[in-house]
């Protein structure tokens, strides 16, 4: 059953979704497909979240169920040239430490050949800015869960002109929250609420920077 | 004229107070030493600074040999308790941590709220020995002479509790039922304190019959007119003032807002003004100290 995962995933059913992971590896599902599945669950959690159905700690443990689900599947991902691809700045803006997302795109990233640099959570606005001019890096993802932390978002990507580096960086927003208003209000350049979508947009961004090189 | 401690028991009594009663849940040395120019900060120091604020309550916190580990009751000092209890006219309280508290110390913010469904079996042993020490240490604390307890556990954030009610009904409340009961069985007053929203909770804190709340933070959704109009014949409502109350207060209009406010609430009994957060460096104290004194 293709839902099977999906509603493991979402009921928080840890044993049920790792155990049907490694069924599904061994039927020949790809890696890709089983987190696609994942991230589908994850995604009613976060709607559930955002219904007052589930709790902090629901999502946490949808977090750490989808690590567990990761561990699993990413030797199975096609590894392609990491070190020298596109670069990548990747992470969870500071004062939120919801890392699903970001890690489910940067997983996809790196299978894809991206070398993409990931700084965590709770990253401040000024080691964003620190990480750019450190790597040379010029596309920047910034993962939000918490709507209330969309502020230093903004604060990136004023840093961002204050430093003269705004030209330089495309900045993509990713997160179950973010929306045209949002990327707006940041001055980002590109938003997405999935990390289908999200994978597209940087192959995408990175395309356009290779025809302009 | 009431004396500070007999003011504080008024306000849990919900009887008539004479002037506005005040506490702070934690006072930072560095505020201390900012407002006093002093170099260090014992008891003589705190005690001005009460003073100055003109504050009825002073609540010590307890020193851990290692806060990442529970301790034995007998290990945890208590700073110039005996003092603060046989020598000032303050009402005294004694804060202690709750099972949140301490399996976020000890186990860490993802595996303690995973435990429940991981590995109940820990969490149910957790929730025993924070128990059993806060129901020894409270034993303790009355017998040299404290006024109340309050259990502080941060179950809540801005947008809710951290963990859902069933979880909540099914190993929290149980305990802090068992706790409240063998603590006021010692003659204090037992309150609680988290910060965030912990709205759908008070009626099971209610039941257990907690005296008093602290944090009532309006910017998570802790109104405390509506708390006091549903449950301010039940609960003492203390706290109320956030940062932005001190920076907007610069303004006269809503400094002037703000004391009405707060006199309104007052006026209703079952009432104690304070920060939400206590006193910590960066705070605008000389705004507090304008309000405390403006209020009356």
């Amino acid at each position: 059953m293709k839902d099977d995962l999906i509603i493991a995933m979402a009921d928080l059913d840890e044993e049920r979704a790792l155990a049907l992971v490694k069924e599904k590896l061994k039927a020949g599902e790809t890696a890709f497909e089983i987190v696609e599945q994942c991230r589908k669950g994850v995604e009613i959690v976060g709607q559930r979240y955002s219904e007052g159905i589930y709790y902090l700690s629901d999502l946490i443990m949808s977090e750490e169920i989808f690590r567990g689900v990761m561990e699993i599947v990413e030797p199975h991902f096609p590894q392609e040239i990491t070190e020298h691809g596109t670069k990548i700045i990747m992470g969870t803006i500071e004062g939120d430490i919801h890392d699903l997302g970001k890690n489910i795109v940067t997983y996809l990233l790196r299978s894809v050949g991206f070398n993409v640099i990931d700084l965590g959570v709770d990253v401040p606005p000024e080691r964003f800015i620190k990480a750019i001019k450190e790597t040379g890096a010029s596309i920047l993802g910034i993962c939000v869960l918490l709507t209330f932390c969309i502020g230093s978002i903004k604060k990136v990507v004023d840093l961002l002109k204050e430093t003269g580096l705004r030209d330089d960086v495309v900045v993509v927003l990713g997160g179950y929250p973010v929306n045209q208003l949002i990327k707006e209000y940041t001055g980002a350049d590109y938003y997405a609420n999935d990390a289908a979508r999200g994978l597209e947009i940087f192959k995408q961004i990175s395309l356009e920077k290779d025809k302009r090189r | 004229m009431y004396p500070s401690k007999d003011r504080i028991f008024a306000a849990i009594r919900h009887r008539p107070v004479n002037r506005v009663p005040k506490g702070e849940l934690c006072i930072d040395d560095a505020v201390v030493k900012q407002e006093l120019g002093c170099g260090s900060v014992g008891f003589e120091e705190r005690l001005e600074f009460v003073d100055r604020l003109g504050l009825d309550i002073i609540c010590l916190s307890p020193s851990y040999p290692d806060p990442r580990v529970i301790p034995e009751p007998g290990d945890i000092v208590w700073e110039d308790l005996d003092r603060w209890v046989a020598d000032t006219p303050f009402f005294s309280f004694a804060v202690i941590d709750g099972v949140f508290g301490w399996g976020v110390r000890t186990l860490g913010f993802k595996e303690f709220l995973t435990l429940p469904a991981r590995s109940p079996l820990s969490l149910a042993d957790l929730v025993k020995k924070v128990e059993a020490l806060n129901v020894e240490l409270s034993g303790r604390l009355a017998g040299r002479g404290i006024d109340g307890i309050i259990i502080a556990d941060d179950i809540a954030y801005n947008r809710g509790l951290l963990t859902g009610p069933k979880i909540m009904r099914e190993y929290f409340i149980p305990s802090l039922a068992r706790q409240f009961e063998k603590i006021a069985g010692k003659g204090v007053s037992v309150f609680f304190h988290s910060d965030g929203n912990y709205n759908e909770i008070i009626p099971d804190l209610i039941r257990i019959g907690f005296q008093g709340l602290h944090c009532i933070d309006r910017n998570s959704g802790m109104d405390v007119f509506k708390l006091q109009q549903a449950y301010g014949e039940k609960l003492c409502l203390w706290g109320t003032l956030g940062s932005d109350d001190l920076a907007r207060a610069a303004d006269p209009v809503y400094f002037n807002d703000l004391l009405e406010n707060i006199r309104l609430l007052n006026s209703r009994n079952g009432f104690i003004l304070g920060t939400n957060s206590g006193l910590f460096k960066g705070i605008d104290l000389g705004r507090l100290i304008e309000i405390y004194k403006s209020v009356g």
